[in-house]
């Protein structure tokens, strides 16, 4: 028997949205060093520390939201890979696909919106 | 950001060791972020369901390759898996944290339980005697009822077991798929680790908007976690997988004690 394939851009949306999490998780992380090295040039003044504090000024954002927009992209991998599953199986005319797929992406949507 | 590499390399070995014995790294990160890293319960399980997100992303190129996901039974059985979920993350404010401790700790058991059979059905043979390239079909398992209804009954106690605990609930993906719908035991993996992406995103969303993700411990956790599925998975053939997974089944055997003693504690 072969086996139902998932869609070859169901894959490449996945790709390319973890590596757009990774680069922004990482972003955020080193937002945070930097910030935290501005802290401590702040009590002891070191000339290294002052370079790397005028790159931390220059991201002007707090390091907690790239880090919590990279999680959020990775929250919507699934919902994205579902998304594309399902308008693959539609232009194929498989609507129990389809369905299944549309059922499950409003089930996951419910969750997100869960309060 | 403080502490952020202790908890990323935590995140790149549970993620190696997830990859490496097939049964994912929820059920290592909840026990050591509360065990190792004192982090509150509900925080834990916050983090380790994006942590189970981001594994399901690492897998999908390796299985994707191999062609071992069934796709159209995988997005029929994510659907229980999902609606079990949101029960699931509805129930998360009702029990209290002992409980969850202790159903941690069953649950904990039976992986390890599960570990330890599977070291000997990777002894056997990678598919434990079952046909390798056969398909259960969604068309073939719906001629068997109650097998169906087994098999979605299990996946719906799955995604409650995932989102009241934060784990991908592989285990029990495998079980339904496996024994209940007699999918052969790589496709039931590879297929598992489509599921678990979508479940853990049904109750992620719940534990994000009560504010109980803190991305100074999820970020770095996620990177490592998908830095060493990807290494992990890549060395799968190359290290002893049997001796690694009897190894790690009474590590979580220990853990299990541990999380039980814990939320039977006074």
């Amino acid at each position: 028997l072969s086996r139902p394939r998932e869609p070859g851009a169901a894959l490449t949306a996945v790709r390319t949205l973890t590596w757009l999490a990774v680069a922004l998780m990482l972003a955020g992380l080193a937002t945070a060093s930097l910030q935290q090295a501005e802290r401590l040039e702040a009590r002891s003044g070191p000339l290294l520390g002052l370079i790397v504090s005028d790159a931390a000024r220059a991201a002007r954002m707090h390091p907690d939201a790239l880090a919590n927009v990279g999680l959020l992209v990775l929250l919507a991998v699934p919902l994205v890979r579902t998304a594309v599953t399902a308008l693959a199986a539609s232009r194929r005319a498989d609507w129990t696909m389809t369905l299944i797929n549309a059922l499950v992406l409003l089930v996951v949507t419910a969750g997100i919106f869960q309060q | 950001m403080e502490g952020a590499l202790p908890i990323a390399v935590s995140g790149l070995v549970a993620g190696g060791i997830g990859a490496l014995t097939g049964l994912g790294g929820g059920v290592i990160i909840v026990p050591l972020l509360t065990i190792v890293f004192s982090v509150p319960l509900r925080e834990a399980v916050a983090v380790s369901l994006l942590s189970v997100i981001a594994t399901s992303c690492a897998a999908a190129p390796r299985f994707h390759k191999s062609g071992l996901i069934d796709a159209r039974l995988g997005a029929f059985m994510q659907l229980a898996a999902c609606l079990g979920a949101l029960a699931g993350a509805f129930l998360t404010g009702l029990v209290s944290a002992k409980f969850l401790f202790v159903l941690f700790g069953g649950v904990l058991a039976y992986t390890a339980a599960s570990g330890f059979a599977g070291a000997n059905r990777t002894a056997r043979g990678p598919a434990g005697g079952s046909p390798p390239e056969s398909s259960a079909s969604i068309a073939h398992v719906a001629t068997e009822p109650r097998r169906l209804a087994a098999g979605l009954g299990i996946m719906a106690g799955a995604g409650v077991l995932s989102a009241l605990l934060g784990i991908g609930s592989g285990a029990f993906n495998v079980l339904a798929l496996e024994r209940a719908l007699r999918v052969p035991f790589r496709v039931a993996t590879a297929t598992s680790s489509l599921i678990i992406g979508a479940t853990a995103a049904t109750s992620a969303g719940v534990y994000l908007s009560r504010g109980l993700v803190s991305p100074g411990i999820a970020a770095p956790l996620c990177l490592g976690v998908i830095a060493g599925s990807t290494i992990g998975a890549g060395l799968v053939e190359r290290l002893p997988v049997r001796a690694l997974r009897l190894l790690f089944s009474v590590v979580l055997a220990a853990a299990a004690a541990r999380m039980v003693l814990q939320g039977l504690a006074p």
